[in-house]
């Protein structure tokens, strides 16, 4: 009178083809990876006569997730080369810059980032002589 | 007679963690008297980034969240056994990263790992099956350059299943007390004969009550309640899950092959104000699905897509098994 449930599945597993199943999602998940991501990228120029860029950082200035220096320092006119970042989002980042005294100087910037995001920044100079960025 | 009860008990000492609370659930619905195992692995992880992270030093941050999990039951081989005794293993890792992987996640990424063990036995004659073991979710702590600042502090949990017939009650609870009730009927099945062909429909629901912090949308502690009934014939079903918050989702299930392994459930989730479309498509042994109500409900909307992937199995015997809440043939009174 009753018949099997018709939901119930019946059969042998054949792990053949699970394994070749796992094998292509987990090829397709891989491929995801570089599709959906991608970093977000920075790049500065420096357009002060005052000040040189030695280095550009995330996070604490004391113990940076990330930091990238510059040796020699990027001078007036210069590019940094395009930095693929660790991170997006509400970002802090900070630019250790140097004057012809030698005198280092930090100056924090609040960086908006996506991502996939590329974002070029520039110093300059204002009327009185501060850095700006923009 | 037909008649059934289910009973179910969950006990946890914790905010749920990654998926748990969804293992727990296909727990209790997937395992009976007479299973001999069950299998989860699987990969939940969101594919639109969203800043809703805060890094103690960077800032707030865009990524995305990953978990895999794999759990398993192993019962006694002997189905003629009256009582078999099993054991229960699971374990969880994941978090957030700032962008997809394969392997291992990019730093900086805020990581936590969390296992289980227990133990399982089922009563055949008594149609009884329970479950008990311990959960433990370890710190979440963020890992690279910017230091390894714990963000979330380790928590054990006490769990337990248990499960009577086709009625029963689901609960969690942990130092703060009670965190889940829930009353759960699967109904007798009917055998109706029908222009010649022979349907079997069964009604299953529950109704419940979570706390505020049982999962990530309610603001307070909320009653809930959701119907699973057959549409047309075995091949449409339909879902609806409301809570004391209102509408949550309903969900459209539908089977392309007669067995029920084969198929495409479409929903539509309304969490918070959002309104969610899913769907889910199952093939043998495996699970995709992409802003499943299940899986929206545990790691929310996260950019507007969560994508999951699983591999979900119960074993009656070496050569029978079911998919993710399948039913056992009810002519056996399992």
């Amino acid at each position: 009178m009753v018949r099997p449930w018709p939901t119930a599945g019946t059969g042998r597993i054949k792990m053949r083809s699970i394994h070749i199943i796992w094998l292509a999602l987990l090829g397709f998940t891989g491929c995801m990876v570089d599709f959906y991501g991608g970093e977000p990228r920075l790049q500065v120029g420096n357009g002060s006569h005052r000040w040189n860029l030695q280095s550009v950082g995330l996070g604490d200035t004391a113990k940076p997730g990330w930091t990238r220096g510059f040796d020699p320092g990027v001078a007036y006119g210069g590019l940094t080369e395009v930095m693929d970042l660790p991170v997006a989002g509400d970002l802090k980042l900070f630019l250790r810059v140097r004057d012809a005294s030698g005198l280092d100087s930090v100056v924090l910037w609040n960086l908006t980032l996506e991502v996939g995001d590329f974002r070029k920044l520039q110093m300059v100079d204002d009327s009185i002589g501060n850095l700006k960025i923009r | 007679m037909l008649g059934s009860l289910l009973l179910a008990l969950v006990v946890s000492g914790s905010d749920p963690t990654f998926g748990w609370p969804q293992e727990l659930e296909d727990f209790q619905r997937a395992l009976h008297a007479k299973s001999l195992g069950y299998l989860d692995v699987g990969q939940v992880q969101s594919m639109g980034a969203d800043r809703s992270v805060d890094h103690p030093t960077l800032g707030r941050l865009d990524g995305f969240q990953e978990f895999r999990r794999i759990a398993a039951v192993v019962l006694g081989p002997d189905s003629s056994s009256p009582v078999r005794i099993g054991l229960e293993g699971a374990w969880e890792k994941g978090g957030w990263t700032p962008d997809l992987y394969l392997i291992s996640p990019s730093d900086p990424n805020l990581s936590r790992t969390a296992w289980s063990v227990g133990v399982a036995g089922g009563w055949v004659e008594e149609q009884l099956f329970g479950m008990a073991g311990i959960h433990h979710a370890g710190d979440a702590s963020w890992t690279g350059a910017a230091g390894n600042d714990r963000a979330l502090d380790p928590e054990t949990d006490l769990w337990g299943v248990l499960r009577w017939h086709r009625a029963g009650l689901l609960g969690a609870a942990d130092r703060q007390g009670l965190a889940l009730a829930r009353l759960s009927l699967l109904s007798d099945p009917v055998v109706i004969r029908r222009n010649g062909e022979w349907l079997v429909p069964q009604v299953e629901g529950f109704t419940g009550w979570e706390r505020a912090d049982w999962n990530r949308w309610n603001r307070r502690d909320e009653w809930t309640g959701e119907l699973r009934v057959p549409v047309l014939r075995e091949r449409v079903n339909a879902r609806v899950q409301a809570g004391s918050d209102g509408f949550r989702f309903a969900q459209v299930g539908s089977n392309i092959d007669p067995q029920g392994e084969v198929g495409l459930d479409l929903s539509w989730s309304n969490r918070d104000g959002k309104s969610i479309p899913g769907i889910r498509m199952r093939i043998p042994l495996l699970t995709f699905s992409v802003n499943d109500p299940d899986d929206v409900d545990e790691f929310g909307i996260r950019g507007g897509l969560v994508w999951s992937m699983r591999l979900c199995m119960t074993w009656e015997d070496s050569q029978t098994w079911y998919a993710p809440g399948r039913r056992p043939a009810p002519g056996e009174s399992r």
